[in-house]
């Protein structure tokens, strides 16, 4: 067979070239090539520092997107450290019926006696949570379907595509009122319906960078090399989608607490002996809580404003600093 | 060894690709773009094989095909005399074979993953095909880096700290890598500047030379082409219009549109400008629906009633030998043997006996 004639042939000659551009500098070799190394060297002077570190140097431009970290990072901290920081527990009753902010109670209490800081506390917790978790899952689902739909095509993408526009064509707050109402309101079960409903965004993104990075060149050199699929989905191609999925997550992440703030509201969320910034606000369905005790809804709904803004300016900066392809 | 200077290296018959073009209220095929439309030729061992043509003539395809980024729709590749196209549905072997079949591509700007540092694009490949270990992939990389004369500085850095050339050269280390023995360079220098294009020409030359390498050089720019290529093959709609030794076709172009093309070469002084000459008129037909007989007649100069009905799917030898210097009858029968044996037009004027009227 002419296979092994040729590899042996192969073999020699990469043999010789080894022996010959092992011993030469590479130094003489790149300027008889009319390579200018040392004018490279000084143009790419700003480079010498890695993507991550260009990336925080173009978010901390974004003043407002710095200034919304450091407000999200402090929020967070205090959620995390809610059993350390929190004066009481937040489910006992220890003051008077929805007394006024006083020096024992900072924020005042609620109608039944609790500690409104203690609770908003916690309740940022399970805020927090429910957002992060919900856009974990519709992250994942959504980054597997549209890798699928978007490289393979064909009837994949059909399936997948039309799968997806019947979930967004469902009126959204119904369809989680009605889910909620079938499998029980509860905190884990917000976070599955959540985190159900919102991955057709990101799976739509997805397939849409895929289609455009499955006939780019270094995709199509990565097949010609022989590379498994495993390598040009999860190495090539989904690389180059994370700025955009992590952009999209952040605005699904503040849509999370919000729709979980709504549900919550509405009495479909986290069940009430559990806080959360939805339920909190429940209470001020009332024209009395709404005119004389504003110390019941102004912390919580002022809170989920903070945070969802904070949220989207970061998202804003991130998507600048993301951007291989733009300037310094 | 003796069957690798008879049997061509890459061989190629009958090529096709059609792509379905999809249409009606109803979703269905309603016709097909023939993009190649049974192409054959065969390229020896060492030797550069250039394919030129317009744009959308079909010529990229045909590359592509060749290394196994589409599948054929009709016709066989014969790498090393292996049937290639059997060989697409075994993957073992397929696998075995893809790094021998390598590509350089037209845009360096996408060519390299924006994301990975070149050390990444380079050692990836060669580690998963074990052409080097993690021991030693460092030091193959540098000699690599070497050979298309790169610093080691740039392993650290990303594809977008780099110019056009050096991309370029990043992307031939990337094809080089892999140990290949046949390369096809779709375009490799149509993006750059004039003066880096000489030096990216050059490179592969010496590049072919040192590593015995098989190139196709895919190109719309006849200076390069020709710079570069043994052989020539010109392509007009998805077909081989004329194909030979490259000194040959540039020094007595036989068919109506390797003259046009070559009409068409700039000339740098304004004075010598379209003095003479014959400039195509109207555009590349529709390759949906090619025209009848010789495909270029209507756009042919030289064009006769009897274009429109014969298909020239047959060559017509070229006999040119205006080159042979008086002496020796046998000597000049062998130099006339070796200039124009494999020098061919499909032209149905040539094929009818009636080439005066191209050569008048």
């Amino acid at each position: 067979m002419a296979w092994k004639n040729t590899d042996r042939k192969l073999h020699k000659i990469w043999r010789r070239a080894d022996k010959k551009y092992g011993s030469k500098s590479a130094m003489a070799v790149s300027m008889i090539a009319g390579y200018d190394a040392e004018s490279a060297e000084k143009k790419t002077d700003i480079s010498g520092e890695s993507y991550l570190q260009t990336v925080v140097r173009r978010f901390k431009r974004h003043h407002l997107a710095a200034a919304s970290l450091v407000v999200l990072g402090v929020i967070v901290l205090a959620a995390l450290l809610a059993p350390v920081i929190a004066p009481y527990d937040p489910n006992d009753i220890v003051g008077p019926f929805a007394g006024a902010p006083s020096k024992e109670f900072w924020l005042g209490t609620d109608q039944i006696g609790r500690d409104v800081l203690s609770r908003l506390l916690y309740a940022t917790r399970i805020s927090l949570l429910v957002g992060v978790m919900a856009t974990v899952i519709s992250t994942v689902i959504g980054v597997i379907l549209g890798l699928i739909a978007g490289y393979f095509g064909g009837v994949a993408d059909m399936i997948i595509m039309r799968f997806t526009d019947i979930v967004m064509s469902f009126p959204y707050i119904l369809l989680v009122l009605v889910a909620a109402a079938i499998f029980k309101p509860g905190l884990w079960n917000i976070i599955l319906i959540l985190g159900f409903v919102d991955w057709p965004g990101i799976a739509r993104l997805v397939r849409g960078n895929v289609l455009n990075l499955r006939e780019t060149n270094f995709v199509k050199g990565n097949i010609v090399a022989g590379m498994p699929l495993r390598h040009i989905l999860f190495s090539e191609i989904l690389p180059n989608t994370v700025a955009p999925i992590l952009v999209y997550a952040t605005s699904v992440l503040a849509l999370s607490i919000l729709d979980e703030a709504a549900l919550s509201f509405l009495g479909q969320g986290v069940r009430p002996p559990e806080a959360s910034l939805g339920n909190m606000l429940n209470g001020a369905q009332s024209l009395t809580v709404l005119t004389t005790q504003p110390w019941l809804w102004i912390p919580p709904g002022l809170l989920i404003i903070v945070i969802v803004m904070a949220i989207n300016f970061i998202g804003d900066a991130l998507r600048d600093a993301l951007d291989p392809n733009s300037g310094r | 060894m003796s069957d690798e200077k008879t049997i061509p290296f890459i061989q190629v018959d009958n090529l096709k690709k059609y792509y379905p073009v999809k249409g009606g209220i109803i979703t269905h095929t309603t016709g097909y773009v023939k993009a190649v439309d049974g192409v054959s030729f065969s390229v020896m061992r060492g030797q550069t094989l250039g394919l030129v043509g317009e744009s959308g003539c079909g010529k990229s395809t045909v590359g592509r095909q060749l290394v196994g980024l589409e599948v054929p729709t009709e016709g066989k590749i014969y790498y090393n005399g292996c049937d290639l196209t059997a060989l697409q549905k075994n993957k073992k072997e397929m696998q075995r074979i893809r790094t021998k079949l390598q590509m350089v591509f037209q845009d360096p700007y996408s060519s390299l993953n924006p994301r990975k540092h070149i050390y990444e694009i380079l050692a990836q490949p060669m580690l998963y095909h074990q052409i080097s270990e993690k021991r030693t992939v460092e030091r193959d990389i540098h000699k690599i880096l070497d050979m298309v004369g790169l610093p080691k500085t740039v392993l650290g850095r990303y594809p977008h700290e780099f110019s056009g050339g050096q991309r370029q050269r990043i992307g031939i280390a990337k094809a080089l890598s892999l140990r290949p023995e046949f390369i096809v360079c779709d375009e490799p220098v149509s993006a750059l500047d004039v003066s880096i294009q000489a030096q990216i020409l050059n490179l592969l030359k010496e590049l072919q030379k040192e590593l015995g390498l098989t190139l196709l050089f895919v190109g719309h720019g006849l200076g390069a082409v020709k710079y570069v290529s043994d052989q020539i093959a010109v392509m007009y709609l998805g077909k081989i219009v004329e194909y030979g030794e490259a000194k040959e076709v540039f020094r007595h172009p036989v068919h109506p549109y390797t003259k046009a093309l070559l009409e068409a070469v700039p000339i740098p002084d304004p004075r010598e400008r379209n003095k003479g000459r014959k400039l195509l008129q109207g555009e590349i037909g529709s390759s949906m629906n090619p025209p009848s007989g010789c495909r270029f007649h209507p756009r042919c100069p030289y064009a006769v009633e009897q274009c429109k009905a014969d298909d020239p799917a047959q060559y017509a030898v070229v006999e040119t030998g205006h080159n042979t210097r008086g002496g020796n009858a046998a000597l000049q029968a062998a130099q006339k043997e070796k200039e124009t044996g494999r020098h061919v037009a499909a032209c149905p004027i040539v094929l009818s006996g009636t080439e005066a009227a191209i050569h008048g």
